[in-house]
């Protein structure tokens, strides 16, 4: 029996597994995650890392494991779709902090949260001073949105009655010196126009281009690999070695 | 539309292929050739050293030995690595008893291997 050869190859299967299985739980962003999301993911991995170096049992039940705990995710992530009920159940739900200006001491107190840890949270949604907070709520994810009230907001374009352009999302046409073509069809654009823009710029070819993306309104932004910097900013004190 | 359908179809078979390979290498057991022939090596071992058929026994012991060998490489990723140890140290163990004529050594270590043999199938 070759112990290496077992790790290996059982940690591939550990490997692969929680790949899929990560896949299967879905895309929900670490930001958003639960403080029992963050203990079941901590909890699979756990799982995984035992099925890959403990040869002192068998990987099947381990493998059992990953299965039930990633399943019973599954479970209470479809029951928490199909029941708005069961969504609050399990996740909780938001709880408003401060009202209307006033903070709400008795739900402070409930969740056990700290006047300290409400005044760390508002300074980092920007709000120094109360005064400025007409409402903040304590989402089921740890975080505070905070709204402030409408003298302590900052001006928007409406505001100011100014017209401004709209915003798009730009898509990628050129990639690591590659053309994706697809983006540039979706656009109706060719590469012959493609070719001329770069021309413009005095590029001449697309090898020459790390990025070159295009939003809504035609703005082309092109990045090359030669970025032509005359004097570089350096912030870095380390001299290496690299 | 055709490609987009394969492509949909390989998406989906690429990760049900892999868990079902994992899932084979995980659960994968002796054949049940190789458990007949371990298990029939043991119980004539037990007879011979009753009989004091030292060489016959020691002989057995040997093509039991065998048999295990060749069938850690397909069970090495699935089982436990101390329950195939145990197998192994009780083949050797049987072997020195059957060298020293110990009737009750021999015949405890082969009922020992063949119980540990019959566990890897549970």
């Amino acid at each position: 029996m070759n112990e290496a050869l077992v790790v290996f190859v059982r940690g591939l299967i550990g490997f692969i597994s929680l790949l899929i299985f990560a896949r299967l739980l879905g895309k929900q962003q670490v930001s958003q995650l639960t403080f029992f999301d963050y203990v079941l993911g901590i909890t699979i991995g756990s799982i995984a890392g035992s099925l890959t170096t403990d040869l002192t049992s068998r990987a099947w039940p381990h493998f059992i494991g990953l299965v039930t705990w990633t399943g019973a995710v599954l479970v209470i992530q479809w029951g928490g779709m199909k029941w708005r009920y069961a969504a609050k159940y399990i996740d909780g739900e938001p709880i408003i902090l401060i009202l209307n200006g006033k903070i709400m001491e008795k739900a402070m107190k409930k969740i056990r949260y700290r006047i300290f840890d409400l005044q760390q949270q508002l300074r980092e949604a920007g709000a120094f001073n109360i005064d400025e907070v007409q409402y903040a709520i304590l989402e089921t994810n740890g975080k505070l949105s905070v709204l402030k009230t409408p003298i302590a907001q900052p001006a928007t374009p409406r505001d100011l009655n100014l017209a401004v352009k709209g915003t798009s999302i730009a898509s990628e046409l050129i990639y690591d010196g590659v053309v994706i073509d697809q983006n540039l069809a979706d656009r109706n654009l060719s590469r012959y126009w493609l070719e001329q823009e770069l021309k413009k710029q005095n590029i001449s070819s697309p090898s020459e281009v790390f990025l070159a993306t295009v939003d809504d309104f035609g703005t082309l932004f092109i990045d090359t690999y030669r970025d032509h910097l005359v004097n570089p900013v350096n912030i870095s004190d380390y001299p290496g070695p690299y | 539309m055709k490609s987009s359908w394969l492509r949909v179809a390989i998406a989906y078979a690429i990760p049900i292929l892999i868990l079902a390979a994992s899932i084979w290498s995980m659960t994968l057991e002796p054949s049940k050739k190789q458990t007949r022939q371990f298990t029939g090596h043991m119980q004539k071992i037990e007879k011979q050293v009753t009989d004091k058929q030292w060489e016959a026994a020691m002989s057995e012991s040997k093509s039991a030995q065998k048999i295990y060998h060749s069938a850690v490489p397909r069970i090495q990723f699935s089982m436990e690595r101390d329950e195939m140890k145990q197998i192994d140290m009780a083949l050797i163990r049987l072997q020195a008893y059957i060298k020293t004529e110990n009737q009750a050594g021999a015949v405890t270590s082969a009922m020992e291997a063949r119980e540990h043999w019959l566990s890897l199938n549970r």
